[in-house]
């Protein structure tokens, strides 16, 4: 239990007898450093003051005299120029007119096959990679964590820091009698002229690069038919420009809708959806499909797609009523936010009358 | 350790921006709509011929009320129309009807030549801004208008519905005159509205418990005339009237056709027993579905024929039991507290309505075929004998007010229990039968 308390007087102990014979406290003062001076008279000074002034300019600039302008008009002579005599070439001797020329060995080209069916567009693939110029920014200075009159390039990895750059022996196939003792790989730290902090960083957070989406099945545009008059730049410039605007994304972009949003489009719409609870069609469920503008109303039919219980009466008369509501309650247009049309562009809701139906 | 956790990290950010990320469409579940009348328009129609006018007008109310009357429909008045329909064939301003708020709009135009009626008709989906199902066309009488306007809301009621319509239904039942300890009843049958009133029988016997025949041309109902109650067949087209069992030292009651109309069954009391039994409407030996020594009675069939539905006392209390329609172990459904009669088996197959009598006071019910998912629809001082519309929507009954100036009146009632009104019959009436649509 007490062993650590030797221990620790033990050290102090050293630690204090180092300090009182060790040398720490000896009166000696440390060695100055000497340095030789020279005295100089204030002439000698000033004279090496005026060596070191800058020479003066010995080339002397004249400045250009402005010339001085006479009030009188210079005089004008109104004599016509004399009309220099052209010297008509002499006439060839005209000679017989050439006789008919003879046709018989030329054939007159055939004319190009042209068929009336208009040739057919392959449509795009799938997936596309969309090519994007490179970066014409200016080159920046890479971010180094040492800062430096001269920038330095990363050194190669595995490579010792050190302030002498080089390189590594190489093992050589002849041999030699002075055998060089092998040196390690050395280069100087990377280092930057300045310090870039996180300000100045440029962080690129949109894609380079992105894949075309992936087109709806069935929703491909129909090529438009094409015109003689447009040229055939024009024309891919108009297939392009219509295959953007008829595509649509693949994935929806942004934030999802908030469960607020969702409830305030159910509630819309089910205020709008009138059961008869006493009906066939109380025991069907129903989900249905369609499409929504941009300004919240209905752009598409709106289709049933799949129906649960009673009979096919049943299912018709409860997809009526879904389709009734839906279309009674857009109004101008459902309410939802359209920094998100992505996610619901489409939508699918299914009615279910089950708490609804009498028991 | 700490790769570990790094790919744990890793997987729930994963997660969380596959859930944030929402995929394919809009996806909502509805499950509370609303409850309310769906508003319709139906201007007048348009008479296509000189002297139809006035039929015109009468057509259109008729049509407006039968819809109205449902509880389902609510008329959208003429006088908020912003259209107006001048031609049967013009194309319809569904913009206008959309800003009235009419879901449905039905068109129509009558034309009369001499003492014939053509009268034609279209629906549309005013939202859908399409035409619901084909134009139709009847042909008929000037007599017969009422019956034509009925036809016209059946299809209409069809096609919105999905369902079969009953408004070209007649009601047999006992119309009542007279102050309670003197009250004389007969036979009478009305359009399912109360229109078009007529008597069967007159007022010397006490009839009981018309019912009609599945093809609506025969009336079985009950008499005293003999002194004991009996069962008695009448040809509705000329009111002519035979006793259907007329077997000694018994007493007949409570009957009611089997659904393919060639066999009747109905109570027997015999040597103090009363049990069901079977017998052919053109006559012949009854033949005992059920032999106990309680009281069997008020049978009604199954749509399909296969099974009867009944009351009994033979477990001490007035309850339900079915059993096969060719007799056999009865299987009780009734299971609630007080006293059930008077089951009637639902057109539609699904349900069956019923009297019940608990602490004090009745009620007109409808349970599952199997006695489940039981609901009272209404409660009164004396409600009885329910029958269904042809399209098994709708329960007619009796209703009784207390006291000795009491009388018996009908009323409806939907199968939601919504809707409950009382139906115009002059005078009382009791024991209502809903034929089949005509």
């Amino acid at each position: 239990m007490h062993i650590g308390h030797y221990i620790s007087g033990l050290a102090h102990a050293g630690v204090i007898g180092w300090a009182l014979w060790g040398g720490s406290f000896r009166d000696d003062p440390p060695p100055f450093e000497v340095s030789g001076v020279s005295i100089v008279t204030t002439e000698e000074f000033e004279r090496a003051l005026a060596a070191e002034q800058s020479p003066l300019t010995a080339t002397e600039v004249t400045v250009p005299v402005a010339p001085s302008l006479s009030d009188a008009a210079p005089a004008l002579s109104s004599e016509a120029d004399e009309t220099p005599e052209l010297q008509t070439p002499d006439s060839a001797s005209a000679e017989d007119p050439d006789s008919q020329p003879d046709l018989s060995d030329i054939t007159a080209p055939k004319p190009a096959e042209v068929t009336d069916t208009a040739p057919t567009l392959s449509p795009p693939g799938e997936e596309m990679a969309v090519l994007i110029p490179r970066d014409q920014t200016r080159p920046m200075v890479r971010p180094s964590d040492r800062v430096a009159p001269q920038p330095v390039a990363p050194p190669p990895p595995d490579t010792k820091i050190d302030e002498v750059l080089q390189e590594a022996t190489k093992p050589d196939d002849t041999p030699s009698d002075n055998v060089e003792e092998p040196k390690e790989e050395t280069a100087p730290e990377e280092a930057a002229t300045e310090i870039v902090t996180e300000a100045k960083e440029q962080v690129a957070l949109a894609p380079k690069a992105s894949l075309r989406p992936v087109l709806r099945p069935g929703s491909r545009p129909t090529p438009r038919p094409q015109t003689n008059s447009g040229s055939a730049a024009s024309s891919s410039t108009d297939a392009a420009v219509a295959a953007v605007l008829g595509e649509e994304p693949a994935a929806p972009s942004g934030p999802p809708l908030t469960q607020g949003e969702k409830d305030s489009m159910r509630i819309s719409v089910q205020n709008c959806w009138v059961v008869d609870v006493g009906g066939q069609s109380s025991n069907v469920t129903v989900t249905v499909r369609f499409n929504l503008d941009r300004e919240g109303k209905v752009s598409s039919a709106i289709e049933l797609l799949s129906s649960q219980g009673g009979d096919d009466r049943a299912v018709e008369t409860a997809y009526q009523s879904a389709r009734r509501a839906i279309l009674r309650c857009q109004k101008g247009g459902y309410k939802l936010p359209i920094e998100k049309y992505d996610h619901w562009r489409e939508v699918e809701i299914t009615f279910n009358p089950e708490k609804m139906r009498l028991k | 350790m700490m790769r570990l956790l790094a790919s744990l990290l890793m997987g729930v950010m994963v997660l969380g921006s596959m859930a944030m990320a929402q995929s394919g469409p809009l996806r909502i579940e509805i499950t509370d709509g609303v409850v309310e009348p769906l508003p319709y328009a139906v201007p007048e129609f348009v008479a296509e011929s000189s002297g139809a006018n006035q039929l015109a007008a009468d057509l259109s109310r008729v049509i407006a009320e039968d819809l109205s009357g449902t509880g389902l429909f609510r008329e959208i008045p003429e006088k908020a129309h912003i259209s107006q329909i001048t031609n049967f064939s013009s194309p319809v301003q569904f913009a206008d009807w959309k800003a009235i708020n009419a879901q449905a709009l039905i068109t129509g135009a009558v034309s009369v030549s001499g003492n014939n009626l053509e009268v034609k008709f279209r629906v549309y989906d005013v939202f859908a801004g399409q035409e619901l199902g084909n134009g139709l066309r009847f042909k008929g009488t000037t007599d017969g208008w009422r019956r034509m306007a009925h036809k016209v809301a059946d299809a209409v009621y069809s096609r919105i519905t999905g369902e079969g319509g009953y408004f070209d239904s007649r009601v047999v039942f006992v119309s009542e005159t007279g102050p309670k300890n003197d009250r004389r009843k007969r036979l009478a049958i009305m359009d399912y509205d109360g229109a078009g009133l007529q008597y069967l029988t007159d007022s010397n016997a006490i009839v009981l418990a018309p019912r009609f025949s599945p093809t609506g041309d025969k009336v079985l109902y009950t008499s005293y005339e003999t002194g004991f109650p009996r069962v008695f067949v009448l040809d509705v087209g000329n009111v002519q009237r035979k006793v259907l069992q007329d077997q000694e030292g018994t007493m007949s009651f409570a009957p009611r056709f089997a659904p393919d109309g060639k066999s009747v069954v109905m109570s027997i009391t015999q040597n103090g027993n009363t049990d069901i039994f079977s017998m052919p409407i053109n006559g012949g030996n009854p033949r005992r579905l059920t032999s106990s020594p309680a009281i069997d009675t008020a049978p009604s069939f199954s749509p399909d024929g296969k099974q009867i539905v009944f009351e009994s006392d033979r477990s001490g209390n007035q309850q339900l039991y079915v059993m096969s329609a060719n007799g056999g172990e009865p299987k009780r459904i009734s299971f609630g507290q007080g006293r059930y009669g008077t089951p009637v088996w639902s057109p539609r197959g699904d349900l069956i309505a019923f009297t019940k009598q608990n602490k004090g006071r009745f009620h007109i019910g409808v349970m599952r075929a199997d006695g489940s998912e039981e609901r009272l629809l209404t409660a009164s001082f004396l409600d009885e004998g329910p029958t269904w519309a042809p399209n098994g929507r709708v329960i007619m009954f009796t209703r009784e007010t207390q006291g000795a100036d009491g009388s018996a009146a009908l009323y409806s009632v939907d199968v939601s229990g919504r809707n409950l009104k009382k139906v115009r019959v002059q005078g009382g009436a009791s024991d209502p039968a809903w034929s089949p649509l005509q």
